[in-house]
């Protein structure tokens, strides 16, 4: 007799084994073809002498595997809990001598066989195949063991997920669209609501939370970013916690499960509320964000959208709910505008700041460290405790947080404006801060704000060493592992570089790099100019390994360092010329044989001018609308190549430079921004 | 041996049992009458310990039934829509039942099969639907359970059929004093197999009655009398019914039997007769009111 603390039950397993041991068995066949046979068809042959199945192990570029992770154990779980939503299995099987939570012990064991033992049979097969034919270079032990665990980790995650969903609805369908829908939804949800929360509240961005961390707590979305990012182990245990809570949350709900609401799609009375509301929120956050971001970001849409999608939303749950589409009875109806009341009371809140999000800024003594820059890619993308990004010296956490509270104070940054707007967009950037504040919380906001107007904040900011460290790696490179230095002049003709490969050499011009660096001013840095060349540094070891963590699989030799030569750094140009390489390393007066220089008064001339075809610029087809000045000249060219900067500024009038070769062929194209404009530009078009 | 305490069950708001008392002795059978969603069916899940009780106790042997492995093992449940496992032989089946129910008794089973005369390898879901339920009621009596919870049994079986497995059922009874309780929506079909019925209506226990008792109890008479005896002095008798069919009276009178005979002879009639009386007439008869309501239900 089976003893009341038995976890399973021989006859039951026979059963279950005997009902279902083809599900297993496929799966075992589809893995033999997606992995051992797969590695077979690639060895090496005649006509391909090398082995071409380095990929096999990789999440995301084995189609078949990818499939199989994302089906497979939802379909187990599926199958193996049909019983429980039929009417006329659920009770033959409810009536037998034997426990609701052994019932439930002995599907999901099994369940879990069908799906260990198959990846483990292929992953052994696999490695003995990699052993016999000397694959090792291509899929490592290493490998195959980390393939082995990820997939039997997310396997059971989807399993468990889904074996979870049909112990709370009552139709199989729905078990399996309730668990893509659970599973995805963290994603959807904070998604939806970040940028909600954005149009509201002024200072909230949701770019820090629409980034691949937030994302990855949805195990879907995690599954199928695998292929970037493999699994740490702190994450691999919180997905071993996560199914061990689903395990036996699902088992509570078992025992609780009301047999005689099988048939419906959620079985417990609670959870009708959490599945109705949930719905209809969804919609409502789907249908404004679409509604905002398709009809022109205006807030009146937003509502619009929340309004009619929440209705729908509701619709759709208590239909599905109700097995019906007329639903609207009095009754729902008071629930609906219940739930309207609460929205309305949620959506003044933010509207009037209730909580003061707006207006808060820490206090310096708070803050532990700060991170300040003109995007939040490089907070967002540095994993682990951030340290690398931010500021702690109190000079400037002080001012920042001065800064911070300057721009509130001059509220400028209006709410719910079209930031997009592009004239406004030239002279402003988005400032994104985030706060560590000591007690250990986070406060992140971002504004879009007129950079000029706060050059007095910014400067001792960027000047600051400690900006410099953080923002320019070549302050951080180690001379003893530099390999090489090239120097690729902009613009030069022919794309020609200069390549350093002398040490000394490397190592002098490396110092003087840094030394230019920290001595540069906020105006050098923030130079319109466009640099005299692009510096490509190689090292044998990354600055930032963490980069490069878990898919620096093709073994490189060398990492890039990239920085510049900016027409501010003198010194690294004497050094150039001491050493004879000046000429290589920028664009030379002698290689342009005349200028063209255009003032434009308007976008709708500067249209004209871009789509004209370059090399006919002194022939212009559309007449001589557009002033121009010709110069071949030495002093002139070389003074136009000091001093231009990048085309894309929007303020008229303004000037346009153009440099031609002999062949009367534009080279490039550039423009003098404000305080940089040659003195003989200004004689010839000012007088 | 089987106590019902003041059950409830609730569907959506809906009260399919509510608040109903019931009990079967040992080694009775018991019927339980009532129409199409008067809570029979609920009931009997709840007695075979797949539904939980909303309200109440439901107990066996004075345990409560409701996920207790032991009792269940006695306790052997037979539905109205019948399942089994997809694919499987009479034969998969009973090896299936074998591991799961320990007085499972294999001897029996083999026996058996001689009354039902299946193929043991004959799969299940290609036999017909009188024939699977056989197939279901064999497996359970090799169960050897205590208690037999049998959810419109006989429907779907032919005559023949049908007696044979009463047959089986009275003699389980009279061998191993298993308790029975057996639902149908007709009332003739349990005439000949239950000692105690109940009526079920819109979730209660409108009626509980010990039939040999309430047949030893009721009698139809058929009389003629020389005079026709005064209303006063027949209505000292226990009168359900009277008729006249020209000169013949008929009455369907309670009480003793003796008793009442020798009422009748102290009018010195012409002929007095005791006529059988059909348990559907008893019913009639003796629910008055209730009955005529229910009796379109019961009777068919």
């Amino acid at each position: 007799m089976p003893s009341k603390t038995s976890f399973l039950n021989k006859a039951i397993l026979k059963n279950i084994f005997r009902r279902f041991y083809w599900m297993g068995a496929l799966y075992f066949i589809a893995l033999l073809f997606a992995y051992p046979l797969n590695i077979l068809m690639n060895l090496p042959t005649e006509t391909k002498p090398n082995f071409t199945g380095g990929y096999i192990f990789r999440f995301g570029s084995n189609p078949i595997s990818d499939v199989i992770i994302f089906v497979i154990p939802v379909l187990f779980a599926a199958f193996l809990f049909y019983y429980l939503q039929g009417r006329q299995s659920s009770d033959m099987i409810h009536s037998l001598p034997i426990k609701r939570s052994n019932l439930y012990n002995n599907h999901v064991f099994m369940g879990t066989m069908f799906l260990v033992l198959p990846v483990i049979a292929v992953a052994l097969i696999s490695w003995i195949l990699t052993g016999i034919f000397n694959l090792g270079e291509f899929i490592s032990t290493t490998t195959i063991l980390r393939w082995t665990g990820t997939t039997l980790l997310m396997n059971m995650t989807l399993f468990l997920s889904t074996v979870f969903a049909g112990v709370v609805t009552g139709i199989s369908i729905a078990q399996v669209i309730l668990t893509y829908i659970v599973l995805f939804l963290p994603a959807g949800f904070i998604y939806l609501i970040s940028t909600s929360l954005e149009v509201f509240l002024s200072g909230f961005s949701s770019e820090f939370f629409q980034n691949d961390y937030y994302a990855s707590i949805s195990p879907l979305v995690r599954i199928a970013s695998l292929n970037s990012r493999p699994l740490p182990w702190s994450e691999a245990f919180a997905y071993g916690v996560f199914c061990t809570i689903l395990f036996f949350l699902g088992r509570y709900l078992y025992n609780k499960r009301k047999l005689e609401k099988n048939q419906q799609v959620i079985v417990f009375t609670p959870l009708y509320q959490l599945f109705k509301y949930g719905v209809t929120f969804s919609f409502m956050l789907l249908g404004g964000v679409y509604f905002y971001s398709s009809r022109g970001t205006s807030i009146s849409w937003l509502i619009l959208g929340y309004g009619l999608a929440s209705l729908i939303g509701f619709w759709i749950a208590e239909g599905i709910l109700q097995k019906s589409v007329r639903i609207f009875t009095k009754k729902a109806f008071k629930c609906y505008l219940g739930y309207l009341v609460v929205m309305t009371l949620i959506i003044i809140g933010l509207f009037f700041d209730i909580g003061g999000y707006e207006t808060r800024v820490p206090k310096v003594d708070d803050i532990q460290g700060v991170y300040f820059d003109y995007g939040s890619y490089r907070y967002t993308s540095s994993k682990g405790n951030h340290k690398d990004s931010l500021y702690v010296t109190p000079e400037n956490i002080e001012a920042v947080q001065q800064l911070h509270q300057e721009i509130l104070a001059d509220g400028d940054h209006d709410k719910y404006q079209n930031v997009y707007n592009h004239t406004d967009l030239e002279n402003k950037r988005k400032v994104y801060f985030v706060y560590h504040l000591k007690n250990g919380l986070r406060m992140s906001r971002s504004y879009m704000i007129d950079y000029k107007k706060y050059h007095d904040y910014l400067k001792p900011i960027h000047e600051s060493l400690e900006d410099k460290n953080i923002k320019y790696d070549v302050l951080k490179i180690d001379n003893t592992k530099t390999k090489k230095l090239v120097i690729n002049p902009n613009n030069a003709p022919f794309g020609r570089s200069l390549e350093i490969i002398n040490p000394d050499e490397i190592h002098e011009a490396v110092e003087i790099l840094k030394q230019e660096y920290v001595d540069a001013s906020y105006e050098t840095l923030t130079d319109p100019r466009v640099p005299w060349a692009n510096i490509n540094i190689m090292l044998d070891e990354p600055i930032h390994p963490d980069d490069f963590y878990g898919y620096d699989e093709y073994k490189r030799d060398y990492y890039d360092i990239y920085t510049s030569w900016s027409k501010n750094f003198t010194q690294f140009e004497a050094w150039l010329e001491t050493k004879g390489y000046l000429e290589q390393a920028r664009v030379m007066p002698e290689e342009i044989s005349y200028i063209v220089v255009e003032k434009i008064e308007s976008r709708e001339e500067m249209d004209v001018v871009e789509r004209r075809d370059p090399r006919t610029t002194n022939a212009p087809k559309y007449g001589n609308v557009i002033e121009r000045f010709e110069s071949n000249k030495l002093e002139d060219i070389e003074i136009s190549l000091e001093n231009y900067g990048y085309t894309y500024s929007n303020t008229y009038p303004k000037y346009i430079v153009g440099f031609y070769n002999s062949k009367k062929k534009q080279i490039f194209m550039g423009s003098f921004a404000e305080g940089y404009i040659p003195q003989f530009v200004l004689d010839h078009f000012e007088k | 041996m089987i106590e019902v305490t003041n059950l409830t069950k609730e569907f959506e708001n809906l009260e399919a049992i509510k608040g109903l008392t019931l009990n079967v002795n040992k080694g009775s059978i018991y019927g339980l009458l009532g129409s199409n969603g008067a809570g029979k069916t609920t009931l009997l899940k709840t007695l075979a310990g797949i539904y939980q009780e909303d309200g109440g106790k439901v107990t066996i042997d004075g345990k409560r039934v409701f996920e207790n492995e032991e009792l269940k093992q006695r306790v052997v449940y037979i539905s109205d829509a019948l399942y089994f496992f997809s694919s499987y032989t009479i034969e998969d089946m009973a090896k299936f039942y074998r591991g799961i129910y320990i007085r499972w008794n294999e001897n029996r089973f083999r026996q058996l099969q001689k009354v039902f005369n299946l193929d043991f390898n004959k799969k299940i879901h290609k036999l017909s639907k009188g024939m699977q339920r056989q197939v279901a009621i064999w497996l359970s009596l090799s169960m050897m359970p205590d208690v037999l919870i049998l959810d419109e049994p006989l429907d779907g079986l032919d005559s023949v059929m049908r007696q044979k497995v009463k047959n089986l059922l009275i003699q389980e009874v009279a061998d191993r004093e298993v308790t029975i309780i057996i639902s149908s929506h007709n009332l003739r079909e349990l005439e000949d197999l239950c000692d105690h019925v109940g009526i079920l209506h819109e979730g209660t226990l409108v009626l509980e009655k010990d039939l040999d008792e309430l047949k030893q109890d009721i009698h139809k008479i058929q009389v003629v009398f020389k005079e026709q005896p005064s209303k006063d002095r027949l209505e000292k008798m226990n009168l359900l019914y009277q008729e006249s069919r020209g000169s013949v009276q008929l009455y369907i009178v309670k009480g003793n039997k003796a008793k009442v005979m020798e009422q009748f002879k102290e009018f010195q009639p012409i002929i007095v007769d005791v006529l059988p009386l059909t348990l559907e007439e008893i019913f009639i008869y003796e629910m008055g009111d209730i009955g005529y309501a229910i009796e379109n239900i019961v009777f068919e």
